[in-house]
């Protein structure tokens, strides 16, 4: 009797295993490991590997101790850094005031300020080197104009000029962080404080600096990675000024004296940097992040007439500034040119040459984001089902690999690819695929995480109301959970399709002549002096990017953050 | 159409805790059975096993003849009732009611008419056209109980259904939801951390803590013949008295002596354990000795904070029917009436009553 018994509960054990074995979410949490561990563990190990091979493929720290002796290379290293540290505190010195003013004060035009800020910061991160150049440059507009009145512009090459740009660049990561942290400050704290007798300044300080202290921490680290990362600016405008993702991609590109397994020791040291940062994110400023329940919002004080004039003039000022790049190419790209040189009068010359020269990167660009973005949805949509509701060890796994890709500059993940998928049996380098793998990989993490901020309001219990009535869980969740986290999946995927269509830093390493997108057209037409073509190019890039952001807005109603 | 529920030494396993330890119960065809304890005692995860959102590690679940381990959740035809009410957002009225019946396949003139027939059981008819969101709690409760009773499942389940509805509303949902089972005559099982709701409720209450069932009886019986401290310290109010037994059938607290027949051996220690109403304030100079401490009208009641001699707080009630006005702060004696209490062993697992 008691084996009986035994024998029904092992074969129920057993059956019950079987059907785990069946679930949907376990088959699908097994094809996500799969395209994880294929398309973004397996090249950044044997990155990882590469680097301690010398160039004869035996084991040697050569490669490390090239980096170490040589100042050439050594240097880029501090550049780096440099830029880094200096590009984080001017964008925390202008992105804080600004927050305040708009958050504080009833200076006008709130709106359109926001709008111009996250335009720029959605905008390709090389517009901005190219539009400066133009601007300031040795040939600069501005340049030659006070030059005929004899006034001399220090040249903007180099690090000034890298700094100049990212700080524009990035300081709205900066300013949108503080703007919501400012805006979810209850406003009794504050009132507290002014209670218990505190002037205004001693109470901006003591209490709300404080609290809003972890939300700066967070964006200035957004901007110390991208500045870190980036490699379209410096390439443009650094000229002799040499970052580390720069020499990177020379290492790795340059046909004489090339070197892979230096190109991969780069890298490493890039990777190893943005993710002692990260860790130091995650370990010292998560653990001070204080929960708001914003029962009452922040007062906004009004100001008098003249105050008021001047502070949202000071507003529009840097809201400008910081737009001026999009405006710009825009503009450049309507002026009649002469071969790659500018005349005077307006035409359309530039669009043609493009349309005629340079329509398969248009194509290009926009197959292979759409193609991309059909993948990222699907998968999105399973991770951030995975990491919000099927909690375990391995979906914490998951969540971890999914946000790997932040500390991955594009240019190393690039090299990556390209290098692990050279040779059979999946020789994908030099095809569309790998440009599509690298943009899946790369773009995710938008989607994943305002598809799971969506799905954590979502209650377990109305996918499971659908099951109890009868719906298998897979329909449920299809007929139920998607549709409700449907706003949160568009909305990061419209923030993924931007920033694939844009992308630069991975595509410069995948390319070949028949798989050039439009950001790689623009760099290197931008090399090759051809700026009115490139301005052109953007301006495309631009006007799909706003496209895409007006979309993004009206769908995600403003509940949906950009960064 | 309704069936009886068999639960089999069932265990569940949250690594090595167990959070459901061998628990058997037997549940009638139409019973209205509760599930009553503390949180974190298992009832919630002992539910949501028969639902089948949680997987059963070891021993089987029975509706009727059919044992249920492995089949799908959604193959169970179980209707549930969430603590969240769990409307789906988008859909109206009518399409969350009509929900279960679209699964089922029912034809559409003959679902329409359930769907009414269940609207209006929980009278919520008038409705059937808005949004969840323009709905308050109690009608979107309604809701979820047209929409579970809608598919006319074999069984009910209910996780506590009105602990996020004010006092009022829970009150009055507590007397449509026992009228509409008595009417469908369905058997359901239903959670609650309320014991006031599960004695108010229940043909019969099932007291759980630690993964474990205390007892399983009719509310009357739980409240006059706990099987353990636990349950009487859980359902309703007692005081506990340390106690020997001195002679045969006679205990002794504190100095104060009674008889009450016990199962126990002379000398053995006892905990007794007294409602605040088997408390009496003595007429005569027999009883514990003590000192009220303060004193509360209540309406029906006045109930006395009493100190005693070996500084323990006890609570005593006396109806005002039987008193003309409070006793005034000062010492006094308490006697108790000895056939009403339970006599539990010293470590308060056994009713020694005989």
């Amino acid at each position: 009797m008691l084996n009986k018994i035994k024998a029904i509960r092992w074969s129920a054990l057993f059956t019950n295993k079987k059907t785990k074995r069946m679930d949907f979410w376990s088959i699908s949490k097994v094809v996500v490991f799969l395209v994880f561990l294929i398309f973004l563990l397996y090249p950044f190990v044997s990155l990882f590997m590469r680097s301690f091979f010398d160039v004869d493929g035996n084991f040697s720290l050569v490669n490390f101790e090239t980096f170490v002796s040589f100042k050439y290379y050594y240097g880029t290293l501090f550049n780096s850094l440099l830029v880094a540290v200096v590009t984080t505190i001017s964008a925390v010195l202008i992105g804080v005031p600004l927050a305040y003013l708009t958050a504080r004060y009833n200076v006008w035009g709130k709106r359109i300020v926001n709008v111009m800020i996250v335009m720029s910061l959605m905008s390709p991160p090389f517009i901005g080197a190219y539009s400066w150049i133009m601007l300031l440059g040795r040939n600069g507009v501005i340049t030659n104009t006070l030059a005929n009145i004899g006034i001399n512009v220090p040249s903007i090459y180099g690090f000034v000029g890298i700094i100049l740009v990212f700080t524009l660049k990035l300081y709205p990561y900066v300013y949108l962080y503080v703007s919501g942290a400012l805006n979810s400050i209850d406003s009794s704290l504050e009132e507290a404080a002014e209670n218990l007798g505190m002037s205004k300044f001693r109470r901006i300080m003591s209490v709300t600096f404080p609290v809003i202290m972890p939300t700066i921490a967070a964006g200035g680290i957004m901007v110390f990675m991208s500045s870190l990362a980036d490699f379209g600016t410096p390439m443009l405008i650094g000229e002799g000024f040499k970052v580390l993702p720069v020499l990177v991609y020379e290492e790795f590109m340059s046909e004489v004296g090339g070197n892979a397994g230096l190109a991969s020791a780069l890298s490493i040291i890039i990777v190893s940097f943005s993710t002692i940062v990260l860790l130091f994110q995650k370990r010292v400023i998560d653990k001070k992040v204080y929960n708001m329940s914003s029962l009452r919002p922040p007062v906004v004080t009004k100001l008098r007439t003249l105050p008021r004039v001047l502070l949202s003039g000071l507003t529009f000022l840097v809201a400008t500034i910081t737009f001026l790049p999009q405006i710009v190419v825009v503009v450049t790209s309507f002026i009649k040119t002469k071969g790659p040189l500018f005349v005077s009068g307006f035409s359309l010359d530039s669009y043609r040459t493009i349309f005629y020269k340079l329509g398969t990167n248009i194509r290009n660009t926009f197959t292979f984001s759409f193609i991309a973005i059909i993948i990222i949805i699907v998968l999105g949509i399973i991770i951030a089902y995975l990491i919000t509701k099927r909690r375990s060890k391995s979906s914490e796994v998951l969540d971890v690999l999914v946000m790997f890709p932040y500390v991955i500059p594009g240019a190393v993940l690039g090299i990556g690819l390209a290098l692990a998928f050279k040779n059979p049996p999946l020789a994908i380098t030099g095809t569309p695929i790998i440009m599509i793998v690298a943009y899946v990989i790369r773009k995710m993490p938008y989607t994943v995480r305002s598809s799971s901020a969506m799905l954590q309001q979502v209650d377990q219990s109305i996918e499971e109301a659908s099951i109890n009535l009868g719906v298998s869980p897979m329909r449920s969740f299809f007929k139920i959970t998607a549709r409700l986290m449907l706003p949160g999946i568009v909305s990061g995927a419209i923030l993924s399709w931007i920033s694939t269509i844009n992308e630069l830093s991975s595509s410069i390493m995948l390319y070949t002549g028949k798989t050039a997108t439009i950001s790689v057209a623009i760099y290197t037409e931008v090399v090759r002096a051809s700026f009115g073509t490139a301005a052109a190019l953007a301006s495309i890039l631009t006007l799909a990017t706003v496209v895409s952001f007006i979309l993004f807005h009206i769908i995600s109603k403003g509940k949906v953050s950009v960064v | 159409m309704s069936v009886n529920v068999n639960i089999k030494e069932v265990v569940k396993e949250y690594g090595d805790f167990r959070a459901i330890d061998d628990v058997s119960l037997s549940i009638k065809e139409g019973e209205f059975f509760t599930l009553l304890g503390p949180s974190g005692c298992g009832k919630t995860t002992l539910l949501r096993m028969i639902a089948g959102f949680n997987s059963i590690e070891e021993g089987e679940i029975y509706f009727a003849d059919k044992m249920i381990n492995n089949e799908a959740a959604h193959k169970r035809d179980i209707g549930m009732v969430f603590q969240n009410y769990a409307v789906f957002p988008h859909l109206s009225v009518y399409d969350n009611v009509g929900y279960g019946l679209k699964a089922r396949k029912v034809p559409k003139d003959e679902a329409a008419k359930r769907i009414q027939n269940a609207l209006e059981v929980v009278q919520i008819e008038h409705l059937k056209d808005r949004m969840p969101s323009q709905l308050s709690g109690g009608q979107q409760q309604r809701v979820a109980l047209a929409r579970a009773i809608v598919i006319e499942p074999k069984i009910l389940l209910m996780d506590e259904p009105l602990s996020n509805l004010d006092a009022k509303l829970r009150v009055q949902m507590r007397t449509t939801i026992k009228k509409l089972q008595r009417k469908l005559n369905i058997t359901t099982i239903y959670v609650t951390h309320d014991q006031e709701e599960a004695l108010a409720i229940s043909d019969r209450i099932a007291v759980m803590n630690k993964g474990e069932v205390m007892q399983v009886d009719k509310p009357n019986v739980i409240y006059s013949n706990p099987s353990c401290e636990f349950v009487s310290n859980f359902i309703g109010t007692s005081n506990f008295l340390k106690g020997k037994v001195v002679a045969d059938n006679t205990i002794e607290v504190d100095g104060y002596t009674f008889h009450k027949n016990i199962n126990a051996t002379v000398g053995e220690d006892v905990l007794v354990s007294v409602r605040p109403e088997q408390f009496a304030v003595s007429q005569t100079d027999e009883g514990l000795a003590g000192e009220i401490v303060l004193s509360t009208f209540l309406g029906d009641f006045i109930s006395y904070d009493i100190e005693l001699a070996n500084g323990q707080s006890i609570e005593v009630n006396e109806y005002t029917q039987n008193i003309d006005e409070a006793k005034p702060e000062g010492p006094v004696k308490v006697c108790l009436s000895a056939k009403d209490i339970n006599v539990f062993d010293a470590e308060g697992k056994v009713n020694l009553n005989a």
